[in-house]
């Protein structure tokens, strides 16, 4: 599996994301993958991972990915990307704020025989939560 | 440059932090250092950044544990761990070991590391513990 394959696998789970087909998890995924910084109430494997991706777009409907800057090498894909949404419904016991948030995010993902295997995921939680008003800003 | 010299250099960068060596970073990082999510402009901005924070957690120390590396790009993913002996970011000291992580992105022109390109940190201790608690959120957000 080439770093160019590798990318253009990552390229398509986010684009499964934006067109929320939800089907695409299935090619890309392997059902066992290891989601590493999943909240502890998150099913594991593909089923988990596809139920989270689910939630997020019901709690904010207009929810788009867009990727910034990839960085791939032997079997792991680096990506930074930028969620932006409006928070319509409930997420994470926080009732819906009718906010946009823009957020940052940088994950890793390795790869296996054109499979996701695992993934890192780091979203600027604080970013997030300060922009839905939930956490007064500090000094 | 090759990618496994990209990788040296950050791996050595580091260790200079680790050792919270400042003269050994002007070798590895460009003097007009551009640090994107913190909005340095120059090493000598950064460093005195390195100086507050070695002195708000005197025993910090980060490990790589994954290094990825692509044209001019180097990502890494880091823990971190520190006691929190002096003010952070208006916290005043809690003598409390805090542990970290981190997501970045680096970017090496001429054999130096010209920009932090983004970064993704978090203080767990700070955001799970504290904040979240306090203001009553679900310890399952994400």
């Amino acid at each position: 599996m080439s770093v160019e394959k590798n990318k253009a696998l990552v390229r398509r789970l986010i684009e499964a994301w934006n067109t929320r087909n939800w089907n695409v998890f299935d090619e890309v995924m392997a059902p066992n993958c290891i989601d590493h910084y999943a909240p502890p109430d998150q099913k594991p494997g593909r089923e988990g991972y596809r139920e989270a991706q689910i939630d997020i777009t019901n709690a904010f409907p207009d929810i788009q990915f867009t990727i910034e800057d990839m960085i791939a090498e032997g079997d792991k894909v680096a990506v930074h990307m930028t969620f932006s949404g409006t928070h319509k419904g409930e997420f994470a016991g926080i009732p819906p704020t009718n906010k946009r948030v823009t957020v940052p995010d940088i994950s890793i993902y390795r790869i296996t025989n054109g499979k996701i295997v695992e993934e890192w995921g780091f979203s600027d939680r604080l970013s997030f939560v300060l922009q839905l008003g939930v956490i007064p800003p500090t000094k | 440059m090759s990618l496994e010299k990209n990788k040296a250099i950050i791996r050595k960068m580091f260790e200079a932090f680790n050792k919270q060596n400042l003269d050994a970073l002007d070798e590895l990082i460009a003097p007009d250092y551009v640090d994107h999510p913190r909005q340095f402009r120059d090493l000598k901005s950064y460093k005195q950044h390195l100086t507050k924070f070695y002195k708000s957690f005197p025993d910090s120390h980060e490990t790589i544990d994954d290094i990825i590396a692509e044209g001019d790009k180097v990502c890494i993913h880091l823990k971190g761990t520190g006691t929190h002996k002096g003010e952070h970011r208006g916290s005043a000291p809690t003598g409390k070991k805090i542990t970290w992580e981190a997501i970045s992105i680096y970017r090496i022109v001429d054999g130096k590391v010209a920009e932090l390109r983004y970064a993704v940190a978090e203080y767990k201790e700070v955001i799970f513990h504290v904040s979240r608690k306090e203001q009553g959120l679900s310890p399952t957000f994400n």
